[in-house]
């Protein structure tokens, strides 16, 4: 059993030097290994951080050239670019909470559209189009994986209720007269509402237990 | 029966455990039980997919509401890991599929990490228990539970109570103003881990001691030690003048006879003031006992679990939206929460198990994980282990204690996870 004499303390873990005083401990045995070893992490981690660590350079560095110039066209492409890849490798790497992360990426697809609208300085092609486009694919998704029953949890018929609701937008964007092109925010409105109904008829109880869930009630 | 779906809203302490954990504040603590046999890792997790259904509290992750965080019913089966080598690190909640506890194996060990804000320790150790009976039943080992093992028995909702709330006596609340404590500085260990220094003696040698020599409990001759080698190896102590606050979480279940496997735990303080700092042992024995009396009345617990209970009722908080909520949390917790205690001690008492489990359990350990210094304690059969964990580098408090109990005729051994090699590697 290591022993260490200034201390006065018998080991029964397996131990050279003292955990105390660091000094060179007496060995009757060698003691038993009680905990597992610390082993530095895999390189794969690193490289997440890392990628992580120069997107988020990248991001600074043309921010910092684009203000220099006076004009942010150009670094807020180059952003809304990098933002995607952390999200699309964070999305690779932890495979968990799909249905949360679609959403995130179709919010950010929404963002980076809009973004590019202002750097084109076309707010209408915004309203007309992308909005209503980006709405439409990502309720009909969700309301794929509900028709099919793939959901994992209640939680995605929250999701699926909440973007319908959300694909409602473009509908009072027509009555408001923002919107002149008809067609794509029509569709978001008619998939919106189908996705409503389908949930209302054939999930109702989970969609109220959901709410009920999320709001404490 | 197994029910598919379910949810509880978080306890009181849960809610602000869920809400301010991270890395540097992981809120964790480890429950063990060394076996004579090495452990199967896939006959343990075909136990805990067994066992799981029925803890309902335990099946569940952490979902975000609007007003509050909630638990939801977890359904994906549970899968065991190797023991990592740092102890009680913080685990994103998302991870290890939603749930909120880990359980490790490591040669005849199983190990089990659980959050604070899903349990107490007096929680897990039931939860605990029921793995291990299942474990070795599945071994094909014949066991009578005694009435011991919770898993054994069908699920009462009273399980799943919330004991804050239904002990919550409006009338009782008397506001006390936390000062804040002194804290111990010094240089940390690098990739969260924390030093685990193990001391095992002999319960019943420990116990005669304490009595005949100082006239009172475990729990207090251990308070007393920790408190006494802080004093005396911080030299900061006396010159920040600020009072060093033992905190010790009390079992609130036998004084309100509460069933619940939720968290279920108060704190109860120990203050010494800088002008303490040259008090002999005996004289900390005594101002300890002091102070433990006073604050075990049902009355004075009761205050204090209105006293947390009317802050979440509090109007204002409940029609606040949790992102803000969070952000309150944490900038409150940083300004008070965190700087109104020195550190923690938690003796989580004698463990029973069923006379035929025993001869299959070589040893059990509770060691909880803190950002600083903190101790623990558990007894099972003969051996009663202490348990320092610190984030320092600093170790001048163990080598205190370990004197002192050289000093009180009391024979120990230690076992520690700190490795020689550490020194260049964290």
């Amino acid at each position: 059993m290591p022993y260490c004499k200034p201390c006065n303390i018998d080991y029964l873990s397996s131990h050279e030097t003292c955990v105390l005083c660091h000094q060179i401990l007496t060995l009757d045995d060698n003691g038993k290994s009680f905990f597992p070893g610390y082993q530095k992490k895999s390189i794969w981690a690193t490289f997440v951080k890392g990628f992580i660590l120069l997107n988020v350079l990248s991001i600074f560095i043309t921010v910092f050239l684009d203000m220099t110039d006076g004009a942010l066209g150009f670094s807020l492409i180059v952003t809304i670019i990098n933002v995607y890849a952390i999200n699309l490798v964070l999305f690779l790497t932890t495979p968990d909470f799909w249905a949360l992360k679609i959403s995130k990426i179709g919010f950010m697809t929404l963002l980076g559209l809009q973004v590019l609208t202002i750097v084109i300085g076309d707010i209408g092609w915004l309203f007309n189009y992308v909005i209503p486009i980006v709405l439409s694919i990502n309720t009909l998704l969700f309301f794929t994986l509900v028709l099919f029953n793939r959901m994992r949890t209640t939680d995605d018929i929250y999701y699926c209720g909440v973007m319908s609701v959300i694909g409602l937008i473009p509908g009072v964007l027509i009555f408001t007269g923002f919107n002149r092109i008809l067609i794509p925010s029509q569709i978001s409105v008619i998939i919106s509402f189908i996705t409503l109904g389908y949930i209302l008829v054939f999930h109702r109880e989970s969609f109220i237990e959901i709410i009920k869930r999320k709001f404490h009630i | 029966m197994k029910k598919n779906h379910y949810w509880f809203k978080i306890d009181n302490a849960g809610k602000v455990f869920a809400a301010i954990s991270n890395a540097n504040q992981p809120n964790t603590f480890r429950l063990s039980a060394t076996l004579f046999d090495s452990v199967d890792p896939k006959t343990l997790e075909k136990a805990i997919n067994i066992i799981l259904p029925r803890f309902e509290s335990f099946a569940i992750k952490l979902k975000n509401g609007f007003f509050w965080q909630y638990f939801s019913e977890n359904q994906k089966p549970f899968k065991v890991k190797k023991e990592p080598a740092i102890i009680t690190k913080f685990e994103h909640p998302k991870k290890n599929q939603g749930y909120l506890f880990q359980v490790y194996y490591f040669e005849n060990r199983i190990t089990l990490e659980t959050f604070h804000a899903l349990t107490d320790g007096s929680g897990a150790i039931q939860f605990l228990q029921s793995i291990i009976y299942q474990y070795l039943v599945l071994l094909g080992y014949m066991i009578d539970t005694e009435g011991l093992i919770v898993g054994t028995t069908p699920l009462k909702s009273k399980e799943n109570e919330d004991s804050y709330l239904a002990n919550y006596d409006k009338k009782s609340v008397k506001p006390e103003k936390e000062e804040r404590a002194f804290h111990i500085k010094g240089e940390k260990f690098d990739h969260q881990f924390s030093l685990l220094f193990s001391i095992i003696m002999n319960v019943d040698e420990l116990k005669s001691m304490v009595k005949s020599r100082f006239q009172t409990t475990i729990t207090q001759y251990f308070s007393s030690l920790i408190i006494y080698a802080i004093m005396r190896e911080n030299s900061e102590f006396y010159i920040q003048k600020k009072p060093l606050k033992l905190f010790i979480p009390i079992n609130l279940r036998p004084y309100y006879d509460s069933k619940t496997l939720r968290n279920f735990s108060l704190f109860l303080k120990n203050i010494f003031n800088p002008s303490d700092y040259q008090m002999s042992f005996e004289d900390i024995i005594d101002k300890v006992k002091n102070q433990f009396k006073p604050q075990l009345t049902k009355e004075a617990l009761t205050a204090k679990i209105s006293q947390y209970v009317r802050l979440e009722k509090k109007i204002i908080l409940r029609i606040m939206p949790f992102f803000i909520k969070q952000f309150a949390f944490k900038i409150g917790y940083y300004l008070l929460g965190s700087k109104v205690n020195t550190t923690y001690f938690s003796n989580l008492g004698v463990v029973k198990l069923p006379k035929n489990m025993q001869p299959h359990i070589k040893s059990m350990n509770f060691i909880i994980g803190g950002h600083g210094l903190s101790m623990s304690a558990l007894t099972y059969d003969k051996q009663t282990v202490f348990n320092i964990t610190s984030r320092f580098k600093e170790s001048s408090v163990m080598k205190t204690v370990t004197e002192l109990l050289h000093s009180h005729g009391i024979k120990f051994h230690v076992i520690s996870n700190y490795y020689d090699h550490y020194q260049t590697l964290l």
